[in-house]
C-alpha cells in the first residue's frame, strides 16, 4: 500500500473543508444546481434515479482492510448496508444524502481515501492490472507509476476542465488484465532490446456509442521522460478535443479523425515546445513513491503446499474453487486468490456492509491485510500462502463468497442499468441474474469454460459490453427494454469489439438466446478450445445462425 | 426527461428529487411528497403547464432538483408511471425491493413549495 505523507493527508482534508463548504452555500441556495454539479460531480457525487450516487476512488484498485472496514461503516451509518464495485475498480453507494456527504468525506480521509475526480471531465482514477506486483508475468509493480499519475493528475490546474472525462489504465504485465486498449491513455512498462524497462504508451481506446481500440502512439518511452510525454498527449487533446458536440469529445474521436501519425506529430511538436518548467526531478519523485509503499516481507516457503496438495485431493469443492479462484503469485508458496462477487442469482459487484467487515478480517488473517479491486467486480486477496488456502476457502463459504465461478459464465460483469442509473436505458442487473441462475450448475459451468458475459444498460457501455465475449447491450425499443447481443469481443491484448448477432430480443428472450449460442459452441468446439477461440475460428456468421435460431440443425 | 407540451400524453404529475436526500418526491396538493398516491393529477393541458411551473419555481428555490413532468395512467391504486424508466424511479431498484423509495419515506424531508 501507498502510505500518505503530510502532504497527502493535507491535501485530502482541505479537498473535504471545500465541499463542506460547497455543500452548505448549494443548501442556503447561494450556490444554483447548475453551479453546483460540476463541483458536485468533480468529487464523485452524482444524483441518480432514486437518490444521490456517491462514487469512492480505489486508486489503481488497491485497498486495505482498514479502508474496507471503514467503507462497512458509512455503509450502515450513512447508507443502506451495501456498496457495489465497479468496472473502474471504484466503490459506489448509492443511497447517501446530500446533507451526509461531508461527513462521509471526512471518515474517507480518516483512512486516506477520497472522492477526487470519480466524475467530471477530469483525469479520472488511475486503474491497473489487480494483480499489480504480484503477477509473475510482470516486468515491473507498475503501482508506482500508476501512484505518480495519480499525484500529477490530482487538481491539475490545466487539465481539469477537458473536453470530456479522461481515463487512464497502467500495466507492467506481459498479459493485459487492466483493460488497456479500452481506455483514452494506457501505459504498458516494457523492456527495449537493450534490456531496459520503459512505457509503451497507447492513446485512443475507449468503449461507449463510439468503441474503439487505443493505438500505439510510442513504443517505447525512456523512464524519467513520462510527465512531459503524458502533458504533451493532454495539451493536444485540450487544445483540439472537441466541445461542440459531447458524443465526439472524447480523445479517441480526435486520434480518429487527424489519423494516429498526425496525433503523434502533434504530441512531438507539442513535448519539443515544453519548456523544463518542472522543478520535479521525475526518476527522484517516482523512487520516493516507490518507497512509500510498504515492503512486503514475504515468508521463504517452498513453491509446493503439501497441505494445499492434499486438500484439494481429498476435497472435490475446494479444488473446483481452487482451479477458477488461484492466480500465481511470483514469490514461491504465495498465492493470489480472486474472491467472485457474483454468487449464482445475485447482484454482481455488491457487497453488504457485513460481508466487508469479515472480508477485512480475513485479509488481515491471511493476505497481509490488503485487498484488490478487479475491473470485473470482484475482490482480490494478493498475498495468501498456499498453506492457508483451505483455511481460507472454508472462511469464505461460510460468509457465501466462495462462489467457484471467477472467469466462467456467470462471472457477469454488468453496470448498474435501470435499476440506479439516471442515464441507463434498461435494466442490466436482472438480466445478469436470469442468466447467472439458468448456468448456475458448477458443473455446467466448468464444462462450458472460460466465457465473459458483460452486460451495460445504456450506450455508454460502463458495463464493456463491447469487449466481452458474449455482450449485452440494454436499450428501449417502442416503449419496452430490448437487448442486443454482440460476439467475439475481447478484454485482454487481442483486444476486439464484439459483433452485433440481430436484433435486439426482449429480457425474457436473452438466456435462451445465449443458451443458443452456448450449445453451438459446445457442439462445434475442438477438444478444450476456449469459447473466444472457437467464436474466432468458426466465425461470427455460424454463430450468428445459431442465435437466430437459423442454423441448419445438421450442422 | 421533460415531455414537451406538444407530445405530451396527458394526464401528468410533477415529479423531482429532494435537494437535501436525493429522495423521489411528486407535488401533491399539500406540496411535495413521498407518496405516489398524494401526487396531484394534471389532467388537461393547463393544468400541466401549471404543475411544470411549479417544478421550476421549486427548483429555484432550492428546495428539489430534475423536476419534470411524467405521463401517467390512473389506477385503482393511484397514478402509474406509463413509462417504464419512471415506474422504476417511482418504486425503487426491482432487484431490491425492500430498499425501495418506500425504505427511506419515514426519513425523507419533504421539501415545502
Amino acid at each position: 500500500m501507498y502510505k500518505y505523507d503530510r502532504f497527502d493527508a493535507h491535501f485530502v482534508r482541505e479537498r473535504v473543508a471545500q465541499f463542506r463548504d460547497q455543500v452548505e452555500r448549494r443548501l442556503e441556495g447561494s450556490l444554483t444546481e447548475d453551479e453546483f454539479k460540476p463541483l458536485r460531480l468533480q468529487n464523485g457525487l452524482y444524483l441518480q434515479l432514486h437518490a444521490y450516487m456517491l462514487r469512492i476512488a480505489v486508486p489503481y484498485g488497491v485497498l486495505s482492510a482498514v479502508q474496507l472496514r471503514q467503507l462497512a461503516l458509512i455503509a450502515d451509518r450513512y447508507d443502506r448496508g451495501y456498496g457495489h464495485f465497479t468496472t473502474r475498480q471504484n466503490l459506489q453507494f448509492n443511497w447517501p444524502k446530500l446533507v451526509d456527504v461531508p461527513e462521509i468525506l471526512d471518515l474517507l480521509a480518516d483512512v486516506d481515501m477520497h472522492c477526487i475526480q470519480t466524475s467530471g471531465n477530469c483525469i479520472r482514477n488511475v486503474t491497473a492490472d489487480q494483480f499489480a506486483g504480484v503477477a509473475g508475468d510482470e516486468i515491473e509493480d507498475p503501482r508506482p507509476v500508476a501512484e505518480l499519475i495519480r499525484q500529477w493528475s490530482s487538481h491539475h490546474p490545466e487539465f481539469s476542465f477537458l473536453p470530456r472525462k479522461f481515463k487512464v489504465a497502467v500495466s507492467g504485465a506481459a498479459h493485459d488484465r487492466a483493460l488497456l486498449k479500452a481506455h483514452d491513455l494506457a501505459i504498458r512498462i516494457v523492456r527495449n532490446e537493450a534490456g531496459e524497462a520503459g512505457y509503451e504508451v497507447l492513446v485512443g481506446g475507449g468503449l461507449g456509442r463510439t468503441p474503439m481500440i487505443g493505438k500505439v502512439v510510442r513504443d517505447f518511452l525512456p523512464k524519467g521522460e513520462l510527465l512531459p510525454y503524458l502533458e504533451a498527449v493532454m495539451r493536444v487533446y485540450n487544445a483540439e478535443g472537441r466541445r461542440d458536440n459531447k458524443y465526439k469529445a472524447r480523445i479517441k474521436i480526435l486520434v480518429h479523425e487527424i489519423g494516429v501519425e498526425a496525433f503523434q506529430a502533434r504530441v512531438e511538436a507539442e513535448l519539443r515546445a515544453i519548456e523544463p518548467i518542472s522543478p520535479v526531478d521525475e526518476t527522484a519523485e517516482l523512487a520516493r513513491i516507490a518507497e512509500a509503499f510498504d515492503t512486503i516481507d514475504y515468508a521463504r516457503l517452498a513453491p509446493r503446499s503439501e497441505r494445499f496438495e492434499a486438500a484439494r485431493a481429498r476435497d472435490a469443492r475446494f479444488a473446483a474453487w481452487a482451479q477458477t479462484s488461484i492466480f500465481t503469485h511470483r514469490v514461491d508458496g504465495y498465492a493470489a486468490v480472486t474472491v467472485s462477487l457474483k454468487p449464482v442469482g445475485g447482484v454482481p459487484g455488491d457487497m453488504t456492509s457485513e460481508q466487508m467487515r469479515l472480508f477485512a478480517d480475513l485479509a488481515e488473517r491471511f493476505s497481509l491485510g490488503e485487498i484488490r479491486v478487479t475491473h470485473a467486480q470482484n475482490l482480490v486477496l494478493p498475498h495468501v500462502r498456499l498453506d492457508d488456502l483451505h483455511a481460507l476457502w472454508l472462511e469464505l463459504a461460510d460468509a457465501e463468497l466462495a462462489t467457484d465461478n471467477v472467469g466462467l459464465i456467470t462471472d457477469i460483469i454488468a453496470c448498474p442499468g435501470l435499476d440506479y442509473c439516471a442515464l441507463a436505458t434498461a435494466r442490466s442487473i436482472p438480466i445478469a441474474q436470469a442468466i447467472s441462475m439458468r448456468f448456475g450448475d458448477a458443473v455446467r459451468q466448468a464444462e462450458i469454460g472460460p466465457l465473459q458475459i458483460k452486460i451495460s444498460g445504456c450506450i455508454n457501455a460502463c458495463g464493456h459490453h463491447h469487449v466481452g465475449h458474449i455482450g449485452i447491450l440494454g436499450l428501449e425499443k417502442r416503449g419496452q427494454e430490448s437487448y442486443q447481443i454482440t460476439l467475439g469481443g475481447d478484454a485482454t491484448e487481442n483486444a476486439a469489439i464484439g459483433e452485433l448477432l440481430g436484433p435486439g430480443v426482449t429480457a425474457q428472450e436473452v438466456p435462451d438466446a445465449i443458451e443458443r449460442i452456448v450449445d453451438h459452441y459446445l457442439a462445434r468446439r475442438l477438444a478444450d478450445e476456449p469459447f473466444i477461440d472457437a467464436v474466432r475460428r468458426l466465425g461470427v456468421d455460424e454463430f450468428r445462425a445459431a442465435f437466430l435460431g437459423t442454423q441448419d440443425e445438421a450442422a | 426527461m421533460a415531455v414537451s407540451t406538444k407530445r405530451r400524453l396527458l394526464p401528468v404529475i410533477l415529479i423531482a428529487n429532494d435537494l437535501r436526500s436525493g429522495d423521489v418526491v411528486f407535488y401533491g396538493d399539500d406540496g411535495w411528497t413521498c407518496d405516489l398516491g398524494r401526487a396531484r393529477v394534471a389532467q388537461d393541458h393547463g393544468a400541466a403547464d401549471d404543475l411544470e411551473a411549479t417544478g421550476a419555481r421549486s427548483m429555484a428555490r432550492q428546495n428539489v432538483v430534475d423536476a419534470y413532468l411524467i405521463e401517467i395512467e390512473p389506477t385503482t391504486d393511484g397514478p402509474r408511471p406509463r413509462h417504464f424508466r419512471e415506474r422504476f424511479k417511482t418504486t425503487g431498484p426491482t432487484i431490491y425491493p425492500h430498499l425501495g423509495r418506500r425504505f427511506g419515506a419515514a426519513q425523507a424531508a419533504a421539501a415545502g413549495e
